[in-house]
Parts: C-alpha cells; structure tokens; sequence
C-alpha cells in the first residue's frame, strides 16, 4: 500500500464518479486517510518497555544442535524442542520462538516483517570476559533495575539522566521534519519514561482510553471565570522553583490536552479488535493517536507504551507464558491497525527491557538478574525474517558469559540499536554521537535491520 | 499478506478504471427499464440484463443474462458500482456474469450491476441490486448447561453481522459482536427456564434475518442444596460492620446474593451488605431494631439461608486518647477503645464534643478548652445511646497553662511535614504545645492499629482503611513516617493480595516507625508479605546447577538500607582517586546474601503441622527450616560469617553487618527528609540527621542507640533547614516538594474533617498515579532522585506529575469540590462559606493551605473569579475559592 504517493491518489481518484463510489469502499482500508490527509513522509516509532528483565534465553531459543546445551544449563526451566515455534530462514530454522508468541512467528516467517537483534545491551565500548572482571569501563550498576532502565532509556551509562534518547531524536528531527506538529512530538502511554524527555521535547502523557482534560467546568459565567483563573494561576512567577516547574507542566497539560481531545474527535472508528489487556490497550490508543496524525500535523511521533511483570525471580514459566501472549496478540493487533491506517510502512514497533536473566535457574523456579537480551522489531519498514547481531554461546561460563551464571555480555550496543531506528526516523549522522555518546567506539552505526 | 493482494486487487481495479473513463461513464448513464413497445422496423438496438431489481443474501450467486436484441452475442465487460469485475465490499462478478454478494453488505447501500459490450461501450444496461445480511447459523453455545442465574454466553457460529443480536429464548440479550463468528452476550436464567431452551441469533437490516434455533438445556436448580448462615444470631451496634458467611452445600456453585430483609443490598435505613457478607448497620438504628440477613444460592434461588441481626448498641469502652496534653483553645481528639458507634457522643468536663465516627476501634471528637480548665485535668467519656448502649471509663486529658503561642504560618509548615496536613484544631493545638511538646505527644501517641481484616476482607477494604486511618488517626507522625517507609520498604498488593498479610506487614512498619531502624528490618524481612514480595520465603539452599535466590539479597541492600554507591555522612557519594562514585556491594556480595537469606517458610497455621515449605499463610513472621538453609560459610561486604550457622543466626549476622554499615545513616536520612521537608536538602541538614541516626541522639530525643527513629525524625523536623521557611525573609526558592498526591488528597480530607468510610479515595489516588500499596514495583511509585526536567532539581514527586496526573489532581479537587468521592465520603467547608467576605474567606484558606496569606497577584485573580459567582451564593464563592486555592500549583508544592 505504501507504494501509492499523494499524487498518484490525486489521478485516480479525480478520474471519476467512480473514484468517489469507491473512496468509500476503501476508506475501510485506510487508503483514503493515509494518503488524502497530505503526510507522505510520516514516520513513527513505536517502544514497548517490559519492566523488570525480560529473560530473552525463552523468547528466542537455539532450536538446532546448540538445544541441549540450554536445556542441560536450565532443566527446570528449559522449553521443550518440539513446542518452540521454528523461525524459519530460508530452508532452515535455527532458532525458535517462546510457544506464546505465534503471531510474532507468523510476522517473521510469512510477512517478514519482524527482525530479531540477538544479545544488545548496554555497552560503553566492547566488552572481553576480562574487562568486566576488571571492572574496565563498564556502565554503571549492571543488574539494578532502575539504572538499567534509565540507561537503555537514555544511552548514558553513568549517573542519573536529564534526558533520553526518544527525546532528544524528537529534538533533531523537530525543525526539519516536523514543523508543522501542534503537539508534542512524544508521547506516553504508560507515564513518566526518562525515554520521551528531549532537552526541549516535554512529552505528553495520556492513560490509555483516557483522553486527559480538566473536569468540571460548564458555560456559566462563574464556571468559565474560574476556568480562565485557573489557566492565569499557572501563569504567575512564585519565585519558588518546584512551583514553576508543576506549573509549566500544569500549563503543557491544559494547552495540549485540548489539542488532542478536538482531533480525536474527529477520529476514525477503528476496525482492528485489541485484547484486554494493558499494553494492548496502550497500543490501541497509540493507533487512535496514529489515525489523527494530520490533524495534529505531525510528520514524526513517538510513542512509549510499557508492561511489568518480567522480573520473574520465581515461578517464571507461569509468569512469563502470560507475558509473552500479551506481547504476541498486542503487537499483532497493533500491525494489523497500522495495516488498517494505511501506515504499516511507517510505523516500527520495537522492543526494549533493562536487561535479560540468567541463564541458569534460581532457587525457586525463577531466574535473576543478567545483561545482554534479545529485542524484536516489527514493521512494514523492517527488513525482517533475520536474526541481526550475534547469538551468544548459550553455555554457563561460555565465552558469552560474564560470570558463570549465564549473564550474556553484550555483543551489541544499546547505542548501535537505537542508532539504527533514529537513523530511519530521519535523525541525521551528525547529531548521531550526541544522542548515543557510546555509538563512537563500535564499528558499525546500523545494523541494517531497517530498510 | 490477505490484506495486501486484497489492496493490489482494488489498486488495479482503480488503474482500470481510469484508463476506461469514458466506457465506465456510459455504463453509468442512466438506461431506462427496457420496455417492449410495437415500433416499426428497424428496431432499435436494446441490451436487456436481468434481473433487472433484486435482493440477494452476502455470500449468494446469482447469475446475471445480458440478452441482445438483435440475438448476437458479442463480449461483455461487467461493473459492479462502475469497478469492472466487482470488488471485495461491493461483490465480484465474473466474465460470465456470475455475481456473488460480499459476505456483509457495503454500508453504501444497493449497488449497481452493470454490462456492455466490448466492442461498443455505447450498448449497456444496468441492475439495481439490493444487497442483504447473510443468515446467521450456530455452531456451538457456551456454557452448556446454562445455569439458573446470570451467565455470558458466548456464541459460535458463521455470518454474524455486525449489530447481531442473541436472543434467549424470547428475550433479547445485551450483545458483544467479536467477529463475524463469535458473539458474547449476558442475560439471566429463571428456574421456571428449567431445561431445553432455543438460542438464535438475529442479523440486523438489511435483510434482518434470524437463524435457526440452536437448543441448550438450562440446568434444572439442584434441590439438595442448602444454604446456612453463620453466625445465625448478632448483635450489630449503629455503623458497625458484622461479617457473615454462607455456607452453601451440594452444588459447586457456591456463590448466593446477599439481602437485607429481602432487599438485595441492603439500603441506608436497614443498612448494607456487600457481596463478600460483610454488612454495615444503619447509621441510625430503625425501628424496629432487627433485621434479617439472608443469603439466596444463585444455583437454586430457591434456596437460602438466614441471620437474624439485633441492632443494638454496645457499651462502649475508653482505652486511650491522642493527644493527652491540650493548651487553650480548639482542639480535636482521637479516641480509641472498642465497641463505638456511629450514634456514639463525647464529653469533656461534662460539655459535649463533635463527634465523628470512624470505625468501632476510633472515633475524632472537637471542642474547644475553656479558660476555666487551663491547668487541670479534664475527664473525657463516650456514651452510646440505646437500644443497648452505656457510658464507658473515663480517661483524663491534661490541659495546660497557657504559653506564647507559635505563629500560624511556623505551625502549619510543621503539620505539613509531621502529618499529613493540619485542620483547624490541630494547627491551634501545635500553636500553642509548641514543636516541642507536640514532638513529645506524638511520640508518645497510641499506635492507631489495622485490625484485623474480616473474614471476607480484601486488601481493597485495606486501602478504605489506610485512608480513614491516616484522616483520624491521632498519631500523624508515626503515620506519616510509616507511610514514607511503607514506600521504601515497599511490599506490593498486586502480588501480596492477603489482607492479613498485608495488615501485619503495615502494623509492623507503625510499629518500628518511630522505634529502632534495626528492628525494622529485622521485623520487616521476616514477615511473610515482604517475603513473598522479594521471594526470600521458600528460597532453599541451591542444589547443583542453581543459584540462591537474589531478590530480597539485591533489594534489601539497595533500596532499603545502603544504596548502590558509597556516601559519606553528609549524603553526598565518597570518590575513588578517580573521581568515580564506588560501588557499595558487588555481584558476589549480591550472591553471598541470597545465601544467607535461605531457609524461611511462611508460618504454620494454626491446627496444621510444620512442613518444609509451609502453604501460604500470614498470621505470624516466617519460620526457619533449617534443612533448606545453605550453611556454608560466607563473605558479606568484606565480612566473613562462619560456615555452620542456622538461618536464625545468618539472618542476624547480614543484617547487624548492614545495619552498621556507615551509608545506613545517610541513605535513611536522605530518604525521610525527601519524604518529610524537602526534595534537595543540602549535604550539611542530611549530615546532621546522620549524626542523630548513628548516636540515636538528637537534643533530649532518643535513646543513644544507633539507628533510633525518634532522634531521627527530630533531627529531620527541628534542622534549620527544616525551619527557614516559616519566616518569609529566610525562604529558600528551592526548598520543598511537590506534595505526594496520596498525601495530599489526605490532607484535604483532614483540613475539611471529612466523614467518610473510605470508599472513593483509593480511585482518585490511582488517577493520580498513588494507588496506594499498589506500586508497579518494588521501586515504588517514584524513585528517590529524579531530576527534574529543566532544572538542576531532585524531585521524586515528579517522577509522577506529567500532562495526565497534573489535571487528575485538579480534577480530584474537582471531585471533592463540586462532585463527590465515593457514595460516602462529606466534607465540611462550613468554615470557609462563615469566614465572611471573599478576602477573608482566601485568609482562612491560605492559613491553613499556604501558610500564610495568598500571595497579592493570586488572591486578585480568584477575587475575580469568586466575583463572577452570584453573591448571595456564598457556598459557591466559597468553593470557588476552595477549587482555586488547593488545585494551585503553590499548594501542590509544599514549600
């Protein structure tokens, strides 16, 4: 669909009565929205943060020779060969897929759409089994959540971060590509993310099926008095710091806030089915906002969409079956919406988590915490039915382990991943080090996993 | 890849389309119904296509003749709506003139078939076809057997439009269309539907057709049920909550809907019950002063069991009072004991008190001292009116002579770091106590209990609970200082659901908040809620192949007691010759402590005998089995413990070697005083708090113990730092913090004295993202550095303030003002509507929410805005002001 341009829909669709007998027919379709509302260069990313350590080692397993390897390294925890779901490449499948991620299956071996990026993790330069016992340039609290979140949300490895890296790809690509938006060029489903904060981007944050607004308030003279107060209020100089900074907040809130409920209003009903589940419904929501992109004029957005529950200490296999349906049906139903929008070439959807787990089991039927993980990529625009990066060696006390507990030392940064979406979205190759400081001591900018 | 050739197919039919502009033109002109008419030769050509006007059913064939009337038989091309060949929403038809419907009708309405010759476009004729809904078909219903009472069904089957309905019988029901084949539909089941009973599906216009019956039996209600209620006599005094149980046999359906004399629910004047049995008497006791509870089994409606309730007063009894000293004036009390209600009065010295109740353990009482009771002791009782009822003991309350009072603006920043805001009468009370003697009362306040949980309870009854505790509760310090470490020591009710549990978990952490940091963490680690949060309970010695579990090891050290990096006392991190912030603990200090942590099960229940790993059970702190302890020897933080060692005895060793290392001090001070005073206390206040943590000494507070709570907690509220902002001419522009909203929505609860059972206030906080005991982790709901965008600021509280919670908060005071929070919560605002004028109604709101008066350019744009409300509306002027002042951002922000 995307091969259609602006123009070329201007020729068919003039040509006749006809045309406009089947505009309806197609607005089904999204033909009509994507092309008439005039954004031909629209791009979208797309994140989906799972909170608490995904343990990739069950998400994207060696189905080949290397099995027994992860099944003697993790009994009680290793899925059976037969129920992991083949990635077929070519005529071969060397690795599987977690049995709950079926739609993930059927996206890289049938559309070819999904990419996976094996062992990427945060890295300030390569790293030997040597440097990390040395302590050699490593970031900063390996294995603490916290840390690790902000780090793969920001790209800066040490201390605490003043902004992230969607933030500041917002920031590059403002003035050049998205200068026509009248609302802020990130936004969150799934509340404060260091992710969506540029050094002038202030994102905004919307829960998912909620469109935020002040509430009541009517067309009595006394209710738009206090309206109006309550606007001026925001407006006055305290003097007092932390007063200013809610009130700026406070002020973004009331000035966007209508922005976005008027466009949704004129929002079109979308067809695609979600699950009930929340980062389902955070997805279906980031389509909704997708849907009203002209009338927010923007050519760029990105979106921060979140779920919790992977820092499966115990009883993971449960834990992480559920996970990883929520994950399969929710990125499925959000493609089929941007299919539904006429925008699955524009929109990637990717993944991230603060880190994997180790590869062998904890005391109760758990894992802790590891390093390096495997992220998936979907989208019209991926070059999918790939495994990019370098699989690591799944063996405890390998060459791919940190310690002898099967915690991967990445083999790919965190900084060449987003490198490689932030270059698609248009950000420039000079303001590429800036964004991700540690992208300069790795020999490749882009993994190719974009086309 | 369906969806794609489906859009080339169309793409291409486009391209045709407008390559063929003039010929899809003629076969869109209008040709009149070709009529038979006697004209002399030559006769003119007429292309005859029929049917001419039809219907046809989505998914049918029909076949189309194009009939010449000169009888050749030249090449045809077929449209459908101008689009040759058809399309997927409007049908296709083939080079032969085979039609077949789309499965659902176009929402464009008819279309229109047509044909012409290839060879001269100019002979053509067309069709009106009037496209209906497909006939529904079943293919399977669940759940079968349906059950008496309510039920989902959900429908299998082919062709369900859009819009379809399920009937239930001859009724109707609610429908959700899932897909074209699948449907969900909720209704309810009779006993007289006993049996078989036909299901159909109903597609809406065009066409509304209707399938054919699908049969399901409707289970015939089981007569050996029964139903019994325990207990089958009570005695409920006025407000009181009673828990019932049904007991339900024979069936495995044991659910039953619960009555009060025959009205599901119960109501106001006989009084409610709730779906788990737990039922609130009436607030004011009816006449006559007996009800029946009774429990109707859902399987056999026909069968129920009841109580007989006698609602009757206790006699009530006295136990203790907060605060026990009182200086002139207003005051407001927290009476604990057992057996009040909410008909329950107080006096004091024989005048009578503004009583509200809160549960049958506290209730609040105002008043105000008289002159004459300055420096004596005056008795305080309750008395419980009848049926039932008394007059408890009497307790004494210490007045004292008066002294210089504290001015307003000190007292009311104090109550804003040491509670969870003031109201009226304890801003009075602190102003004339003074910091020093309120400290003292405080500390020596009752512990304002979580009872224990009702049978049916649910941890959401809790959050109601948290909130009315932390309204009414008497000791605010100790409540304001659990909360921040229920915060730090955080145990998650999404994962620790059990009520009693987390009730044990909360008393525990009221218990050691104003005691010793020590105990805390002992007593913390060792309740089931905490290790079942971070997984320590069942963490056995790890066989071969696995590791010791290092959730509650990692945790425990770096959110609750040391943090990752080194610090010196004043807070601030120590540095490596390099300048590099040094690690506090490695991954093998992480591993070594998961070691030592080994071995605890969850308690044994009563009446169950001692297992290795014990089932789930709360009612005590977890038990040492020390077969699955690991004891092998152990280096911790540079430490060596012996190998051999019980649970009992490594459990000692790690946390006394936690708890006396050097960042413990600092990272509790820093922490306490973010939650208390201020989000960027300057390294010097967190080193004096330090030095009163590690003495456990602060001026005549505390015991000289390390890690001691009141010295601490002195330390924090009497620094300087703490107190420069009480005087406008040492305010510091960087002091203060955004008010967490949990912390603020109490506060106004308590500044309004607001009557309420708690239900509401957890859904506003969750708005605000603070649904308490409801953090997404265990790293709370904001972490304790967050910068601040655009500022070179720590604000944890920002960490959930954007776009979305910012007008959450204001539209909960929009709640509170001008809506309501829950079905059962009242404030007060009578105090601000009698302050008087629109300026003195903004003195009084700014005393007690800005200590001190609304800054000029504020209070001139609300004066506006109270302007525009009709004047002899004072309530409205009030709640205007109320709304204005309190959803500013200068009250948000405690500063």
């Amino acid at each position: 669909m995307s091969r259609h341009t602006r123009r070329d829909f201007m020729r068919l669709a003039c040509c006749s009565a006809a045309g406009a007998s089947m505009v309806s027919g197609l607005s089904k379709f999204g033909l009509v929205s994507a092309l008439a509302q005039g954004t031909p260069g629209y791009k979208a990313l797309v994140c989906i943060f799972m909170f608490g350590g995904n343990d990739s080692n069950n998400m994207v397993v060696p189905i080949d020779s290397r099995y027994t390897g992860y099944q003697q390294a993790r009994p009680t925890l290793a899925i059976p060969q037969a129920s992991l779901l083949p990635m077929q490449m070519g005529n071969q499948a060397a690795y599987g897929f977690h049995p709950n991620l079926p739609e993930l299956q059927g996206f890289f071996n049938n559309q070819k759409n999904l990419a996976v990026l094996a062992n990427v993790g945060t890295l300030v330069q390569p790293t030997t089994q040597a440097a990390y016992k040395k302590y050699q340039n490593l970031p900063e609290n390996l294995f603490s959540h916290s840390d690790q979140q902000d780090q793969w949300q920001s790209a800066q490895l040490m201390g605490t971060p003043n902004a992230g890296w969607a933030g500041k790809v917002a920031d590059s690509v403002q003035a050049s590509l998205n200068s026509g938006a009248l609302f802020p060029p990130v936004l969150s489903i799934s509340g404060n993310a260091i992710f969506c904060t540029g050094d002038t981007t202030n994102p905004f944050t919307m829960n998912p099926g909620q469109t935020p607004g002040l509430q009541g308030f009517d067309t009595s003279a006394a209710s738009q008095a206090r309206f109006l107060a309550t606007q001026q209020l925001l407006t006055f100089d305290s003097g007092l710091s932390m007063v200013q900074a809610a009130n700026k907040v406070t002020g973004q809130a009331v000035q966007y806030s209508v922005v976005l409920s008027d466009a949704l209003k004129s929002a079109p009903t979308l067809q695609t089915k979600f699950p009930d589940t929340y980062i389902a419904q955070q997805l279906q929501q980031v389509a909704k906002v997708i849907g009203v992109k002209s009338a927010l004029g923007m050519g760029r957005q990105i979106f921060f969409c979140a779920y919790g529950g992977f820092d499966t200490h115990s009883d993971q296999l449960a834990q992480q079956t559920q996970l990883m349906t929520q994950l399969s049906q929710a990125m499925s139903s959000f493609y089929d919406a941007t299919l539904e929008l006429g925008v699955s070439n524009s929109v990637t959807t990717f993944t991230l988590s603060e880190f994997s787990r180790t590869l062998e089991p904890g005391s109760n039927g758990g894992t802790d915490h590891a390093w390096g993980s495997h992220q998936v990529i979907l989208g019209g625009a991926v070059k999918g039915n790939s495994v990019y990066g370098t699989f690591p060696t799944v063996a405890l006390g390998g060459p791919d382990d940190a310690d002898q507990n099967g915690r991967w030392i990445p083999t790919t940064a965190l900084d060449q991943y987003g490198a490689t979406l932030a270059s698609w979205f248009g950000v420039g190759a000079a303001d590429l080090p800036s964004i991700f400081p540690n992208l300069k001591n790795f020999p490749t900018t882009n993994l190719g996993f974009m086309g | 890849m369906k969806r794609q050739s489906l859009a080339l197919l169309i793409l291409f039919a486009l391209v045709l389309g407008g390559c063929a502009q003039a010929n899809i033109s003629s076969l869109k002109s209008p040709t009149p119904t070709p009529t038979p008419t006697p004209t002399p030769t030559p006769q003119p050509f007429v292309l005859t296509l029929t049917p001419g006007t039809s219907t046809l059913r989505g998914g049918l064939s029909q076949q189309y003749i194009a009939k010449t009337s000169d009888g050749s038989t030249p090449a045809f091309t077929w449209a459908v709506n101008g689009v040759v060949g058809g399309g997927a929403d409007t049908g296709t038809i083939s080079a032969a003139g085979l039609y077949t419907a789309p499965q659902f009708p176009p929402v464009t309405g008819p279309v229109t078939v047509a044909v012409a010759e290839v060879a001269d476009t100019t002979k053509s004729a067309t069709a009106s076809l009037t496209l209906q809904n497909p006939i529904p078909q079943i293919t399977a219903v669940t759940p079968a057997p349906i059950d008496i009472g309510t039920f989902t069904l959900t429908v299998s089957g082919t062709q369900f439009a859009q819009g379809a309905v399920v009937n239930f019988g001859n009724t109707a029901l609610p429908t959700t269309w899932l897909s074209p084949t699948q449907l969900t539909a909720m209704g309810t089941a009779t006993p007289a539907q006993a049996g078989p009973i036909a299901i159909t599906v109903q597609n809406p216009a065009p066409g509304s057709v209707l399938s054919a019956p699908f049969t399901v039996q409707v289970s015939t209600p089981n007569p050996n049920i029964t139903v019994t209620v325990t207990p089958a006599t009570a005695s409920v005094g006025a407000g009181n909550l009673a828990q019932f149980i049904a007991t339900v046999t024979n069936t495995t359906d044991l659910d039953v809907t619960w009555s009060v004399n025959g009205v599901i629910g119960g109501n106001k004047t006989l009084g409610y019950i709730n779906s788990h049995g737990i039922y609130t008497a009436p607030y004011a006791t009816p006449t006559p002063n007996s009800v029946t509870i009774t429990a109707t089994s859902l399987a056999n409606p026909a069968k129920s069991g009841s109580a007989a309730v006698t609602l009757q007063n206790p006699v009530p009894v006295l136990s203790s009072i907060t605060p026990v000293q009182l200086g002139a004036g207003p005051f407001q009390l927290t009476l604990y004991g057992t057996g009040f209600v909410s008909t329950s009065t107080a006096t004091f010295g024989g005048q009578p008190l503004s009583v509200t109740y809160v549960t049958s353990n506290m209730i609040t009482a105002i008043g105000a001292v008289t002159a004459a009771q300055a420096g004596t002791n005056v008795p305080v009782v309750v008395t419980n009116p009848t049926p039932g009822g008394g007059t408890s003991g009497s307790l004494s309350e210490q007045v004292l002579s008066s002294s210089a009072a504290t001015p307003a603006e000190a007292a009311t920043r104090f109550l804003e770091q040491s509670s969870f805001g003031p109201d009226p009468e304890s801003l009075n009370q602190l102003q004339q106590l003074g910091f020093d003697l309120y400290l003292q009362n405080q500390f020596a306040s009752t512990v304002t209990p979580y009872t224990p949980p009702l049978q049916k309870a649910t941890v959401y009854d809790l959050q109601n609970r948290f909130f009315l505790n932390n309204i009414a509760g008497g000791d605010q310090l100790r409540e304001r200082v659990a909360f921040a470490l229920n915060e730090m020591w955080v145990v998650g009710a999404d994962k620790v659901s059990d009520p009693v549990g987390y009730t044990n978990y909360l008393n525990t952490l009221s218990k050691d908040a104003l005691g010793n940091y020590f105990n805390l963490m002992n007593e913390v680690t060792l309740t089931p809620a905490m290790g079942h949060y971070l997984d320590m309970v069942d963490n056995d010695a790890p066989p071969a192949g696995q590791h010791a579990n290092e959730n509650y090891a990692r945790e425990i050290m770096q959110l609750f007691c040391l943090g990752l990096n080194q610090l010196n006392p004043d807070g601030t991190p120590a540095l490596d010759g390099t300048g590099n912030p040094i690690p506090t603990y490695t991954q093998d200090d992480v591993m070594a402590l998961g070691r030592a942590f080994t071995g605890w099960t969850y308690p044994v229940e009563p009446g169950k005998s001692a297992q290795s790993h014990n089932p789930s059970y709360y009612g005590g702190p977890m038990v040492a089995v020390e077969s699955n302890h690991d004891m092998g020897a152990k280096t911790f933080l540079g430490q060596s413990i012996p190998g051999g060692q019980t649970a009992e005895a490594d459990l000692t060793s790690v946390l006394t070697i936690i708890f006396n290392h050097p960042n413990v001090g600092p990272f509790v001070s820093q922490q306490l005083i973010e939650k208390l005073v201020t989000s960027n206390p300057s390294p010097g206040y967190v080193q004096r708090v330090t030095a009163a943590f590690n003495t456990g000494k602060f001026n005549t507070y505390g015991s000289g113990n390390r890690g001691d709570m009141q010295a601490t907690v002195a330390a924090i509220l009497l620094d300087p730092e703490a107190r420069r902002g009480d005087v406008a001419a040492t305010v510091v522009a960087t002091d203060g913090k955004l008010r967490e909203p949990l912390v603020m929505e109490i506060g106004i609860a308590r500044a309004f004295h607001a009557r309420t059972d708690g239900a509401g206030l957890p859904y506003e906080s969750d708005q605000m993202s603070q649904d308490v005991f409801f953090p997404p982790t265990v790293f709370n709901f904001f972490p304790p550095v967050n910068p601040i965008s655009g500022t070179t600021l720590n604000g944890p509280e920002f960490a959930i303030f954007n776009t979305n919670t910012s007008l959450a908060r204001a539209n909960f005071i929009s709640d509170t003002v001008y809506g309501a929070i829950g079905s059962n919560t009242k404030l007060d605002f009578t105090p601000v509507v009698n302050a008087g004028t629109p300026t003195q109604m903004l003195a009084w709101l700014g005393t007690l929410f800005l200590h001190g008066a609304v800054p000029d350019s504020m209070a001139q744009t609300i004066s506006t805005a109270i302007s525009a409300v009709d004047p002899s509306d004072t309530t409205g002027q009030a709640k205007a002001a109320i709304y204005l002042v309190t959803s500013s951002s200068m009250y948000q922000v405690q500063h």
